[in-house]
């Protein structure tokens, strides 16, 4: 070699040079995933869970509320005890489980921290805190779970759980992740966007075995969190537990509505169940059991089961019939009993009296007038026009509509117009001998208890209602105001038909739910089942001037109206109005139960 | 004539003012890569206070080796080579296992891998080899006798299980060319590696289409010239060899912990979490720096130990990931002054021993730095290495210093060398 010796050293560093400044380019600068990667490696987002919101009756009492209870993290790593038994027996787990959880843990990661044991209750935790000590590697985090101090209304509020697959995917907000609590049915689903509160989110640093380091950027690009707010109901907490207490062991349910407003004082529906089953490690278990339960304990059937409504549809055929004009106050009508079969005597009746008697004859006759007004010769064409001019009646008192109720499902019942009988039947093709027994509230009709209460309500308002609310305030702020809603029928036929009301209480087949002071005006149901005993119905409110309560009950295969149904009402009634029972044989009576007589089983 | 006194003074400002500067990055990368925590700063178990101590042991050095005279280390060449080779097997036989490689003592406390030393001390024999003898490179059995000067501790470093210090000595390579080593070898090499890595990346019957085809090209322009043809067929077998070799490499020569490196250096992604992951962490860290980089301790791959070993073999990444292109590129040039200084300062020697001397620290630092480097920029499959002067490690950082002192001495005596 000759010259410069060193040219091909230069030419080595110089390429060096290149190849390695180029490479610093293309990671550093060309390529942006790395600075992503980083932040996947080491920063991840950690949820901080706001406590959901609380609820309250209408007085301000808490319902539900929220208890923490433990989650246990093992880290196998630093996992040591110098007795094991005392370990089992403090989460009542067996040697085998242990094990197995153990192992799984450390095959998940020897440092990182995994799931041993969920939603230890708050009671247990505390007999067991103090050991905890004695425990190293296991490390404990709390969990804000429901907690109902009153084991009351769980129907209508709902519950809170582990938010399941089809929800997850059906949350396009991309809030809820899996673990998330989510509301599920009643209150806590209609609301849980206001209970739950918003998430907040937590930068940390992580190093490479998944040991927290700190939070990422001093915390500056944390979100704070939000808690949930809290929902005050309409609910009279002390009316609904008595409700609930008055139901016990029957099948039914019971609604009961401040006329005044449309505020709801009780819903119940019966068998019911405690709602802190539903709150904790025991949820799927216990919802299970509940869902196999032959008597549907989680049906709520204050707002799902439907009824014909039976005789206190009496009412609105009156109504109808006086403000169309067919029927007078004084008219004095002969009634035989050859029509449809009855339990009133015949003779002449007027309106009212056949209210308080229940004449199924006279509203058969007074029915027949609605449905053919004779404006068409022909008697199918007439009975077409009767039918549907009758149905847009009913649909005033708010049947067969939702009543805009929106918190859970809610069965609209079912008001039958032309439409349906032509379907059935064959365009004119019927007339009022086949649709007959919808005059005594019978027949293709359906109503759930809360239609029954808000027409309760109808009756106490003298013509006009506020579709049912439940929720009062939100963080308070008052709910919006439900607009009030008139029926175009005349105030004069309502106080009539109300007096007849007062008189079936009287004197009439509601008279256990007579109180001299009470002043209670109703009617009462003895809805033909097809499977079993009657089930008992009644409408009522109290008192009759200037109402304060509209109550509907239901009472399932409890027979006649005027027993099981008229004394809840009634007791409803009493306590609402005067906080105390004094008709403690009444309330016996309801509490045994025991509604059909001897000869009502053969 | 006059005879000059030598001091540290005396001695090359550029090499010795970015000596102290690295130091400095070391330190503070060091630092770096060790923050995670409280922590006492003066404890033992902090690798930056115990680098620290280090770094003070060579300044003590530093001023040590200016006081020596040209003579005394000229003379102890000899000796500290054979010492050195003596603690070499002796470590095979008495050394403590890190990493898998027997090559460390440990005394008191303090461990010491004569592996790095004895890059020091075959340096300075090969010198003084190539000094006493008159060696003709062009001479086939003159380059087999002097390549035994550092084949033989680079083969016994190979039985401690240490590959990568074992292939640091073929750096010596650049010494040989310098000395008059045909080019030809040179180009052999770099087309063996090419053709090496190719058949790593490309199906082997592809390779022998593409072989066979230049083979043929160049017999057809060759066909007057005897010794041509005779080169080219040389040259054809052993590109065979090396492509039909490379199964037997990967299989036989490198253990399945080296040949998965050099697997995951072709695809990165096959094993993430195994092999992958040095060279995947090592690139994120680098890359996630961006142009500034995150600043001094806000390294989030490296302060929270995503990158293993980063404080010795991948404590560029640190360097990538805090100070960003801009402090890396500063990084890349500085060192490589202080190599093109080591160079041209090698070249200008007035004796065969100093120039010789002097090419062996260039080639060594050359090849530390380069590998290191491209190791953990994902360019060259990961050999634990250290990065002279910046890698955590009292061995490594006396040994390379001694080295650079030695050079610097010989070098600041240059202008009496005349009087010898």
């Amino acid at each position: 070699m000759s010259g410069d010796k060193t040219v091909i050293f230069k030419i080595l560093l110089l390429s060096i040079f290149i190849i390695l400044s180029s490479r610093l380019f293309y990671l550093q600068i060309y390529e942006d995933k790395y600075h992503e990667l980083s932040q996947n490696n080491t920063v991840h987002l950690e949820s901080v869970y706001p406590s959901r919101g609380i609820i309250t009756d209408r007085y301000d009492s808490v319902i539900v509320e929220n208890q923490p209870s433990y989650d246990f993290y093992i880290i196998p790593k630093q996992f040591w005890t110098k007795d094991t038994t005392q370990l089992l027996n403090s989460f009542s787990i067996s040697k085998n489980e242990f094990d197995e959880k153990f192992t799984n843990a450390k095959k998940y990661s020897l440092y990182r921290p995994s799931i041993f044991y969920k939603g230890m209750d708050h009671s247990t935790f505390a007999s067991v805190q103090s050991k905890l000590y004695d425990f190293k590697g296991i490390y404990h985090s709390p969990k804000p779970t429901r907690y109902y101090p009153k084991p009351i209304s769980s129907h209508i509020l709902g519950y809170v759980a582990e938010i399941n697959s089809y929800q997850l995917n059906k949350d396009t907000s991309d809030y809820y992740s899996a673990g998330d609590l989510v509301g599920y049915s009643g209150i806590e689903q209609s609301y849980e966007r206001s209970l739950r509160g918003i998430k907040g989110y937590k930068l940390k640093l992580y190093d490479v075995n998944g040991v927290s380091a700190g939070s990422f950027n001093d915390g500056e690009d944390d979100i704070i969190v939000s808690n949930g707010k809290k929902i005050k109901l309409t609910i009279d907490s002390g009316l609904q537990s008595y409700v609930e207490k008055l139901l016990r062991g029957k099948v039914g349910s019971v609604v009961a509505i401040e006329p005044e407003s449309g505020e709801i004082l009780a819903i119940a529906s019966s068998p019911s169940y405690d709602p802190n089953i539903l709150s904790g490690k025991d949820f799927s278990r216990n919802y299970l059991k509940l869902q196999v339960d032959s008597l549907k304990p989680i049906y709520n059937r204050a707002l799902m089961a439907t009824y014909p409504p039976g005789s206190m549809f009496k009412i609105i055929q009156g109504l109808i019939g006086l403000e169309e004009g067919l029927v007078k106050y004084n008219d004095q009508v002969y009634i035989d009993l050859k029509s449809i079969g009855d339990l009133a005597p015949s003779g002449n009746y007027d309106l009212k009296k056949a209210i308080v008697k229940s004449s199924n004859n006279y509203f058969f006759k007074l029915f027949r007038k609605i449905i053919n007004q004779n404006i068409n010769n022909n008697t199918f064409l007439d009975s077409n026009i009767g039918l549907n001019k009758w149905s847009e009646y009913v649909k005033m008192f708010g049947l067969g509509s939702n009543l805009n109720f929106n918190i859970s499902s809610v069965n609209s019942g079912y008001i039958p117009s032309s439409n349906y009988y032509d379907t059935y039947y064959g365009k004119n093709r019927w007339k009022f001998s086949n649709v007959y027994s919808l005059s005594i509230g019978q027949g293709e009709l359906l109503v759930t208890p809360l239609q029954m209460a808000n027409f309760a309500a109808i009756m106490a308002n003298r013509g006009y209602y506020y579709n049912p609310k439940l929720v009062l305030e939100v963080n308070g702020n008052k709910s919006l105001e439900n607009s009030k809603i008139n029926l175009n029928i005349s105030r004069d036929h309502f106080e009539y038909v109300v007096d007849a009301m007062e008189e079936v209480v009287k004197l009439g087949s509601a008279r256990r739910a007579y109180m001299l002071e009470l002043d209670i005006c109703g009617k009462t149901s003895t809805v033909e089942n097809p499977h079993g005993y009657d089930h008992s119905g009644f409408i009522g409110f109290a008192p009759k001037n200037n109402p304060k309560i509209a109550i509907a009950s239901y009472i399932e295969n409890s027979g006649w109206g005027g027993r099981a149904a008229a004394s809840i009402s009634s007791l409803v009634a009493e306590k609402y109005i005067y906080k105390k029972i004094k008709r403690k044989w009444l309330e016996d009576y309801v509490i045994k139960g025991d509604f059909i007589d001897e000869e009502d089983k053969e | 004539m006059r005879k000059i006194k030598s001091n540290f003074f005396s001695n090359d400002l550029l090499i010795t003012g970015i000596y102290f500067f690295l130091l400095l990055i070391s330190f503070i990368s060091i630092f770096s890569s060790q923050n995670s925590g409280d922590y006492n700063f003066f404890t033992f178990q902090n690798e930056s206070f115990k680098q620290l101590i280090w770094m003070g042991i060579c300044i003590v050095l530093f001023f040590a080796v200016s006081i020596l005279e040209y003579r005394f280390i000229f003379n102890l060449a000899v000796p500290l080579y054979i010492i050195s080779i003596l603690l070499l097997v002796l470590v095979l036989f008495v050394g403590q296992e890190v990493n898998n490689h027997s090559s460390w003592f440990n005394l008191f406390g303090f461990k010491f891998q004569p592996s790095e030393f004895s890059k020091f001390s075959t340096a300075l024999f090969l010198a003084k080899v190539f000094d006493s003898y008159s060696i003709d490179l062009r001479k086939f059995k003159d380059i087999i006798l002097t390549s035994l000067v550092f084949l033989l501790p680079s083969s016994i470093i190979l039985m401690q299980g240490d590959a990568g210090t074992a292939l640091v000595y073929f750096a010596f390579f650049l010494v040989f060319l310098r000395e008059g080593l045909s080019l030809n070898f040179l180009i052999l090499a770099v087309s063996f590696i090419f053709i090496f890595i190719l058949g790593l990346v490309l199906d082997s019957y592809i390779l022998y289409i593409v072989i066979t085809t230049v083979f043929l090209v160049v017999i057809g322009l060759s066909i007057n010239d005897f010794k041509k043809i005779i080169n080219s067929i040389v040259f054809f077998t052993l590109a065979v060899l090396v492509v039909n070799g490379q199964d037997f490499v990967l299989n036989n020569v490198l253990s399945p912990k080296q040949k998965q490196r050099v697997e995951t250096l072709i695809n990165p992604s096959s094993d993430p979490l195994g092999s992958g992951w040095n060279i995947t962490q090592s690139k994120i860290a680098i890359g996630s720096g961006g142009f500034f980089g995150k600043g001094f301790l806000r390294g989030t791959q490296t302060g929270l130990n995503f990158v293993p070993i980063q404080s010795t073999d991948f404590i560029f990444s640190v360097i990538g990931e805090e100070f960003g292109y801009l402090g890396s590129m500063v990084f890349v040039i500085l060192y490589l002054i202080f190599l093109y200084r080591i160079l041209i300062l090698s070249e200008y020697q007035k004796d065969k021993f100093a120039r010789v001397f002097g090419y062996s620290t260039f080639s060594i630092f050359l090849f530390h730095f380069t590998v290191n480097v491209s190791m953990t920029l994902g360019l060259f499959p990961v050999i634990g290495i250290p990065l002279s002067f910046i890698s955590y490690g009292g061995s490594s950082l006396l040994s390379f210093s001694l080295l650079l002192f030695i050079f610097l001495k010989l070098d600041s005596v240059k202008h009496s060398i005349l009087a010898r």
